[in-house]
């Protein structure tokens, strides 16, 4: 059917520009990355073909684990400490207590601070010696306080949790329009037949949200194996590799060690991680009936 | 009745929650902002306490570089410059895209629809090395325009399907009467289409420039020459060398953060609206 105006060529015009930068800048680099996954290079040397090579280094490269072990750990304990404590804010906010307007413009406020100086900020917080967390753990007594993140078995949950700092109020302001969003009526019904608070929440307000809920917690799964700016900004990945991700593994390969090939390999796993990751998100948020109307 | 009571210690301890975790959430930011208005010989003896004489010494040498090459307000400059590049860029040929899949129908078109899921989905990492040496050839590392063409490409299928969804949307009674009076296709999309869909435009750009100011990657990787890095980076490259000096170094973590969180106080309904879909990038 046409809108009876234009002709086809028209249609071009407007949208060529954008899908030829996309072609480019997209496309051409995921296959060039996936053609290079199969080669060795350093960069400036001629690139020589080696076929799986790289990825049965991958497969036997104690680093590439942990990395993968790392991003898992991310995963789990990230994504259940801000949608947990993210649902259970929107309910505490969504009661309209006095103040409730200041407290959900508090929570989300750190989301809007870069990641990279969120975790350059929480490294001086973390300061095992100058630091005012460790300087309030003494004055509350305890006289050796954690080295944080100088210290291989708590750099990675210190990241994770102030990960959980930052993105907290993400889905508490998700969840909270969610939850506005559940009609009066009924709230008035449940009041009528007697519901208390607690069977409010959790046979009212829960069922109602949960597809949201489902959406958040796939969003953050795809953010956990993305992560690279807080890990970097607060430890690179060390001390040793104690708190490294494939984000990270990722950039020391190919742009600090200019193994190419085998970077290029690294990126070809977290796109067959993430990929389908993200097509389901785009599912859940319906962001493709946009296109297909 | 039990409830009264009852009720009023849910309340309390619900308050008290929720008083508690504005703490927890303030005390870095407000940290953050008081140690950046302390001498450095005030850091040290007062940790906790806020500045007896706040001082904006600190935020004065960060942004003219003090004794170091490169000032903070350069960093900024060319945040300033990638950023805005980046959204004219980048809300041009989104709205255009997004318009044109609108109300156009040619060969090819469902291919594009398909694609523009696609691209949404490919994470930045899987492009980073080609991208890197891409760039390279065509001399457009440390440019401007390299980066912007970056960012442009990958925010385009989230403002692609935002504005295509809001075009659909739009009255095409006001375009067939402008057709009526004469004027080309390309001449309704900018002279009557886009000036009447600033709002929808500014909401998506809005979006757009929280993640395009805070982004790390791509600039780290592109921009690595110290007169080009944008202020993500920047603040980076203090880590290690200037680590000593605490308030030199809290003044421009200081300076970095407080452009999206002026930008949050001001437009506060648009980002809290857009960010399930727009942070998705």
């Amino acid at each position: 059917m046409r809108l009876g105006r234009g002709k086809k060529g028209v249609g071009y015009l407007f949208v060529l520009p954008a899908f030829l930068f996309m072609a480019v800048f997209i496309v051409y680099p995921l296959v060039e990355s996936l053609i290079l996954s199969f080669y060795s290079w350093t960069g400036i040397s001629v690139k020589t073909f080696v076929g799986l090579e790289n990825f049965r280094n991958l497969l036997r490269d104690r680093v590439f684990w942990l990395a993968l072990q790392n991003n898992l750990v991310f995963t789990v304990l990230s994504t259940a400490g801000t949608v947990i404590l993210g649902f259970f804010l929107a309910l505490a906010v969504e009661r309209r207590i006095r103040g409730w307007w200041f407290y959900k413009v508090v929570y989300f406020l750190p989301v809007m601070v870069s990641m990279t100086v969120v975790g350059l900020l929480w490294g001086r917080l973390l300061d095992p010696t100058l630091g005012p967390i460790n300087f309030i753990l003494r004055k509350l007594g305890i006289s050796s306080p954690p080295f944080w993140l100088g210290d291989p078995r708590t750099s990675l949950l210190s990241i994770i949790g102030v990960t959980i700092w930052q993105y907290a109020g993400f889905p508490m302001i998700i969840l909270l329009a969610a939850m506005e969003n559940i009609p009066l009526e009924i709230h008035d019904a449940a009041t009528i037949d007697g519901v208390n608070g607690w069977q409010r929440t959790w046979h009212i307000i829960f069922p109602l949200v949960k597809p949201v809920f489902l959406m958040i917690t796939v969003l953050q799964i795809i953010f956990s194996f993305k992560v690279f700016d807080i890990v970097w900004a607060m430890t690179q990945g060390g001390p040793g590799d104690s708190s490294i991700v494939l984000g990270v593994y990722l950039y020391k390969a190919a742009f600090r060690y200019t193994r190419f090939g085998y970077g290029a390999a690294i990126a070809v796993a977290m796109f067959l991680i993430i990929f389908p990751l993200s097509l389901l998100y785009i599912r859940l948020t319906r962001l493709k009936e946009v296109v297909e109307e | 009745m039990v409830g009264k009571p009852f009720a009023r210690v849910v309340t309390f301890l619900i308050l008290l929650f929720l008083v508690l975790w504005a703490v927890v959430e303030l005390f870095p930011i407000v940290f953050l902002y008081m140690t950046a208005m302390k001498s450095d010989e005030e850091i040290m003896n007062s940790v906790l306490l806020p500045p007896r004489r706040p001082t904006l010494n600190n935020f004065v040498l960060a942004w003219r570089g003090g004794n170091l090459g490169v000032p903070i307000s350069r960093y900024f400059l060319n945040s300033v410059i990638v950023t805005s590049g980046t959204l004219l860029f980048l809300t041009l040929l989104g709205a255009m895209a997004g318009y044109g899949l609108s109300r156009y129908f040619f060969p090819g078109k469902d291919f594009l629809q398909k694609f523009l899921i696609f691209a949404l989905a490919v994470p930045v990492h899987a492009t980073l090395i080609p991208v890197f040496h891409f760039l390279g050839r065509f001399g457009l590392r440390n440019n401007y325009l390299g980066l912007i063409f970056v960012y442009t490409a990958f925010w385009l299928p989230f403002t692609i399907l935002m504005l295509y969804s809001y075009f659909a949307g739009f009255p095409k009674e006001l375009e067939d009467a402008a057709k009526i009076d004469g004027l080309s296709d390309l001449g309704i999309f900018f002279r009557i289409v886009a000036p009447l869909s600033k709002g929808a435009l500014s909401s998506v750009s809005i979006v757009n420039f929280v993640g395009i100011w805070s982004e790390l990657l791509f600039a780290f990787l592109i921009m690595n020459r110290e007169n080009m890095k944008t202020i993500t980076v920047g603040v980076l490259s203090f880590r290690g060398q200037y680590e000593v000096q605490w308030g030199f170094m809290f003044a421009t973590m200081a300076i970095a953060a407080l452009p999206t969180i002026v930008f949050f106080l001001i437009f506060q309904r648009q980002i809290t609206k857009g960010m399930l879909l727009g942070s998705f990038r």
